[in-house]
């Protein structure tokens, strides 16, 4: 079976730029978490690059004369296969030399080969469907999205200039997160409010980063409509992957830049501190190690404020991974491949683990849900163990 | 031998010239970037972007031993291009004997850089996969175009005229035999073997370095409290 719709049909002269734009040069190879577990180059960065420029040449440039504008259904298999395998943590990107976006450009390039009927891969195909149906991809009942977790008094107002979205992850995947997000909030003491539970659908970054773009655009309506019915100026959100989607995208898909501003609530929190509106009552003489998630410290620079929030623990000890900041090393957990390549993701959060425990750190403090669940599942069976904890569930235990 | 290699330097011309139109098509008729943040258009940015071309300064963050035989590279290379107009002009422009005689060390030390480069690559024992075969073809090629270049200026020197002769009549359309020299047809097969070869890279990297800069500004820009936040 061949296929005949161009591959640069959906991209942007910058996007096809970048594809053309890869030196060979392997500096990636060396910071990707899928080459440190896989150790298999033919599934790198530049030979995806090599690969997609191939279609382009086949289908577009010269080489069509010759193959006739046909690219084989095999090499299309095998270039999904690859582009699904990344984590999309977008290490590659931060070391390029040329500067490649990839955490970008992986997603897009997914697009193209849902569009060709080639991706995503296994389960991830039934994520639009089961969105459509439960709001969001855990396939979930809607009602049960706060009910197990959402603390007792916790004063969430009908309107509020400040507005909180929990994230699907967090709500079903990783509920002592959101807890403590919501007793930080409840300490700081501004008024707050929430969408209902079936009103709070998915923000659309799981079918975003899978490429599947269809439903994006009423979804991300549904839910801008909805904070600006309730008067809301500032949307926090503790998920990276989440305020990653909503400050690049969403006003893309909504069409004008959005009502409201987006604020991850690490940065609501050290300004809280900052201004005295947070008072940390207990100390914790400890070691406590951070990990920047690829979304947040990458995707949209938040990387000095999680640092000053723990700084503001008395008596925590802060030590770093080897490679932190916008360098950290993915945890495994994210490209929507920690349920397909799941080995994989294992391994890669055993990484994150043993170097925990190898700088003696006391807590390994996490701020995103999905390395959470996953880090989580990595220390099961694993003979390095350090507890692990989320950075508001952290902070929440101690004002 | 001599007129089969003025003649197939036409088709090779041809090509290296329709692969480069069709990228330039494939990447004008695309759609440009949405929703480009203001400060994209910031010309301090942009100038920094250009800096970090020139100079590769993302190379020289993550790789300093690499950076510095690179951009040598790099730059030899280019001065080494530039010092060879003046063999499509019959009467080059005074100024041209400066650049003539800058291409000239320039072309001695090119193939040191390359030699060095592949001498760093092989050293990084760390990493496995330190370079494509695609790579070390490429800069193999470029070092016998060095070679070649270095020895017909230091030992055997091709009729000059008889060169420019031939490069200018290949432009005008109207060729003559080339200098039968084996080292000159040598070093030109080798140029042709470039065009057909050049990396797609050439013009891409650069653009992409300079919205890479743009990318490092716009992540500055999720800052609570106080500025906007909708961008790209
Ligand atoms: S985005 Fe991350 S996982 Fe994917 S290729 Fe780049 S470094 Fe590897
Ligand atoms: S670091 Fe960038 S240019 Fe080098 S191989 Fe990787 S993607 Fe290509």
């Amino acid at each position: 079976m061949t296929e005949r719709r161009p591959f640069t049909k959906d991209l942007s002269r910058k996007e096809i730029l970048e594809i053309k734009a890869c030196t060979e040069c392997r500096e990636c190879l060396s910071v990707c978490p899928v080459q440190e577990v896989t150790d298999n180059p033919a599934i790198s960065p530049p030979e995806r690059l090599k690969m997609y420029r191939e279609f382009i040449n086949r289908t577009e440039g010269l080489k069509a004369l010759v193959t006739g504008g046909e690219v084989d259904r095999k090499l299309l298999e095998d270039f999904t296969r690859a582009v699904f395998e990344c984590t999309t943590c977008g290490a590659c990107g931060e070391i390029c030399p040329v500067g490649i976006d990839t955490q970008r450009l992986w997603p897009l390039l997914r697009r193209e080969m849902v569009k060709r009927g080639i991706g995503p891969i296994g389960n991830q195909r039934d994520l639009p469907e089961v969105i459509r149906r439960t709001g969001n991809p855990y396939d979930q009942p809607p009602s049960e999205r706060y009910s197990p977790w959402i603390p007792e008094g916790i004063p969430v107002k009908n309107k509020a200039e400040i507005a909180y979205y929990a994230g699907c992850t967090g709500a079903y995947q990783a509920q002592p997160m959101v807890k403590g997000d919501l007793l930080v909030l409840r300490a700081i003491g501004e008024p707050f409010t929430m969408l209902g539970p079936e009103d709070e659908v998915c923000c659309g970054f799981p079918l975003f980063i899978t490429g599947q773009f269809q439903m994006l655009e009423s979804l991300v309506k549904r839910l801008i409509d909805a904070y600006r019915s309730r008067g809301v100026g500032i949307l926090l959100c503790s998920c990276p992957c989440c305020v990653n989607l909503m400050v690049r995208d969403w006003p893309r898909f909504y069409g004008s830049p959005l009502p409201f501003r987006i604020v991850h609530i690490t940065q609501y929190v050290a300004d809280a501190i900052r201004k005295g509106k947070l008072k940390i009552v207990d100390g914790l003489d400890e070691n406590i190690i951070y990990h920047d998630p690829c979304y947040l410290s990458r995707g949209v620079g938040v990387i000095e404020e999680p640092r000053e929030v723990l700084r503001a623990i008395p008596g925590a000890k802060i030590l770093e991974f080897d490679r932190h900041g916008r360098n950290s090393r993915c945890c495994g957990a994210g490209g929507a491949a920690r349920k397909i390549f799941h080995e994989n993701a294992i391994a890669m959060g055993r990484l994150t683990i043993d170097e925990a425990c190898e700088k003696g750190a006391d807590k390994l403090v996490l701020s995103c849900p999905a390395c959470y669940e996953k880090v989580n599942e990595a220390m099961k069976d694993h003979t390095g163990k350090v507890p692990i904890v989320d950075i508001m569930e952290l902070l929440s235990r101690l004002i | 031998m001599e007129a089969l290699i003025a003649y197939i330097s036409y088709p090779i011309f041809l090509v290296a010239y329709i692969k480069g139109v069709q990228n330039a098509i494939l990447v004008c008729r695309a759609s440009p970037e949405a929703h480009l943040h203001p400060e994209a258009g910031r010309l301090s940015i942009f100038l920094a972007g250009v800096l970090d071309v020139v100079f590769l300064g993302r190379l020289f963050k993550v790789n300093k031993a690499l950076w510095i035989g690179e951009w040598l590279f790099h730059l030899t290379f280019v001065l080494t291009l530039i010092g060879h107009l003046r063999f499509i002009l019959y009467s080059p422009p005074a100024w041209m004997s400066t650049t003539v005689c800058i291409g000239k060390y320039a072309g001695i030390l090119l193939p040191f850089t390359i030699v060095y480069i592949l001498f760093v690559r092989i050293m990084n024992r760390e990493r496995k996969h330190f370079i494509s075969i695609r790579n070390i073809m490429l800069i193999t090629h470029i070092c016998f175009l060095g070679l070649t270049g270095v020895l017909m200026r230091y030992m055997i020197r091709p009729d000059i005229i008889s060169v420019k002769h031939f490069m200018i009549s290949l432009l005008a359309l109207r060729p003559v035999m080339p200098p039968p020299e084996t080292l000159f047809i040598i070093h030109y097969l080798l140029f042709l073997g470039l065009l057909l070869y050049i990396p797609s890279h050439i013009i891409g990297a650069p653009l992409v370095i300079i919205a890479a800069r743009l990318r490092g500004e716009r992540a500055k820009l999720l800052h609570y409290p106080g500025r906007e936040t909708t961008y790209d």
